[in-house]
């Protein structure tokens, strides 16, 4: 078996309940941390001496909880403020190497990132991927987001009235940290593009870009 | 009441010998088995099966002394140090993997806040134990 | 007070994010001495703390909301206050306020004094109402003795 880590989940919900027993079936040292006594009693009584009762946003919990020696943390409370500070407390105070973190509000996936946190798993995003996906025509579509980075790949479907229809990707003035890594055109095999490369209209494009970028991307491509 | 293999759970509160002495005087007619397990509490911010040696060190002559007063009496004795996060669990589950008739368990008087507290090991033994459970409260300082 | 008189002289665009007792009275007191004030709060019930000269803007809704928090001026703002009861609001609030806004200052009300120590460290201006009242209680009694 691969290394086991030890694991800190901070809130004992349904997510962290699923995620510990899958964690501890994958032989890892799991602990959670809840608010709520009569959660902690019935995770124990569920899953053995892996709960512990306090308010995972405390310093003094966290140290009691041995996140000197953690090697993740997963934040899975339901406000995003309560995780992002257990996050930042994890990382500044006790150097965890990598700190997971849920969020509601989409929005905060990238604000989260900005400050200090590794990864962000946000529902709302996910099911709004999935139902770009559904969307034939729908014009940008999150394909993939790197963990731990800023970074993600999309895909763009150039139409009739892209402003790019017609030009090289050399005249496309793309933003320095975005690459379009290729290009698929119907009745022929995908191509990774240069700069001579010229968009034509129907274009699907695939591109490596920031979330930074992406609204400059997209309105660069498409409108 | 057949009581033919005996729990003690020593905790190193300078109880550990009157459980002991306990032990011994009720499995003296049937002349019981007795297990003496001391479970070793271990910080979070250590692996549970971290070494500390000071601790390792004052569990082992806890339990020799335990096995040379029983033995004497003659008794049949088993020992043994466990580590672990919670120190209840950790004797229910001893318990439960010899199939013991019987725990007894010493305590010394507490306070906390300026209450009586029995912690919360002997709670989690009274509620969880399959057997019987016999605690030894200390007197009063 | 040293600081209201350099105050006077700029006129300042300031966001406050909790109206209550103290996020109330720091609003009106910034408008009565003729600043820009928008004070956000989720509960509307709780303007009822502004005084009726107040001539800044009352918002309901949430700070630690990047888009509540463009709506309430923040892009302009020159101060950005977090005053809410919850201290990982305020924390949340007040570093979208710091590092995607970037407001020129942004003050943070935590009460728990471990939480400010680290969020100073990370460089948000923090203020801790339970240790600044305890050592003021202290000092007092220190004093009579």
């Amino acid at each position: 078996m691969a290394k086991s880590l030890y694991i800190v989940i901070v809130g004992g919900g349904n997510i962290g309940y699923y995620l510990s027993k899958a964690l501890l079936n994958q032989g890892h040292e799991v602990l959670i941390i809840e608010k709520d006594v009569r959660k902690c009693e019935r995770l124990e009584d569920e899953l053995g001496s892996c709960c512990m009762r306090g308010d995972g946003c405390e310093t003094a919990v966290l140290s009691e909880a041995g996140l000197n020696r953690a090697d993740v943390l997963i934040a899975t409370a339901s406000q995003d403020e309560d995780n992002l500070v257990s996050c930042q407390v994890a990382k500044h105070r006790f150097k965890v190497p990598r700190t997971i973190a849920l969020v509601n509000n989409p929005i905060n996936d990238r604000i989260f990132k900005k400050l200090g946190v590794d990864a962000t798993i946000s529902v709302t995003n996910t099911i709004l991927e999935h139902v770009e996906q559904e969307i034939p025509a729908h014009p940008l579509i999150h394909l993939l987001t790197m963990s731990g980075q800023m970074e993600e790949v999309v895909e763009l479907l150039i139409t009739r009235d892209s402003p790019s229809v017609g030009k090289s990707i050399g005249q496309v003035r793309l933003p320095a940290d975005t690459t379009i890594a290729l290009v698929m055109r119907e009745n022929e095999r995908p191509r990774i593009p240069d700069a001579s490369t010229v968009l034509r209209e129907n274009d699907r494009v695939i591109a490596l870009t920031t979330m930074d970028s992406e609204k400059i991307l997209e309105k660069l491509l498409l409108s | 009441m057949d009581i033919d293999r005996i729990l003690v759970a020593a905790r190193g509160n300078g109880v550990d010998q009157v459980a002991v002495e306990l032990a011994c005087k009720i499995g003296g007619k049937s002349k019981a088995k007795i297990y003496i397990v001391y479970v070793l509490e271990v910080n979070r911010s250590l692996p549970v099966d971290a070494i500390i040696r000071p601790d390792i060190e004052a569990a082992e002559k806890v339990l020799l002394e335990a096995e040379e007063y029983a033995q004497a009496h003659d008794f049949e004795v088993e020992t043994e140090i466990i580590q672990a996060r919670d120190v209840g669990p950790a004797i229910i589950e001893v318990a439960r993997q010899n199939n013991v008739d019987l725990i007894v368990m010493g305590m010394s008087y507490k306070k906390r806040f300026g209450s009586f507290t029995m912690g919360n090991a002997v709670p989690h033994v009274l509620e969880e134990a399959p057997c019987r459970v016999l605690i030894c409260r200390e007197p009063k300082a | 007070m040293p600081g209201t008189e350099s105050l006077k002289h700029n006129k300042l665009v300031i966001v406050i994010m909790g109206c209550g007792r103290v996020g109330g009275k720091l609003a009106s007191m910034l408008d009565a001495a003729g600043h820009r004030v928008t004070v956000l709060d989720i509960d509307g019930y709780s303007f009822r703390r502004l005084p009726p000269t107040f001539s800044g803007t009352a918002l309901i809704g949430n700070g630690t909301d990047e888009d509540m928090l463009r709506k309430a001026g923040i892009e302009g703002a020159s101060a950005f206050i977090a005053l809410t009861q919850g201290d990982n609001r305020n924390v949340m609030a007040a570093q979208i306020a710091k590092h995607v806004f970037k407001v020129p200052r942004v003050i943070c009300r935590i009460y728990d004094p471990l939480r400010k120590d680290i969020y100073e460290q990370l460089g948000l201006e923090s203020i801790s109402p339970t240790e600044v009242f305890a050592d003021l209680l202290f000092n007092r009694l220190e004093n009579v003795k």
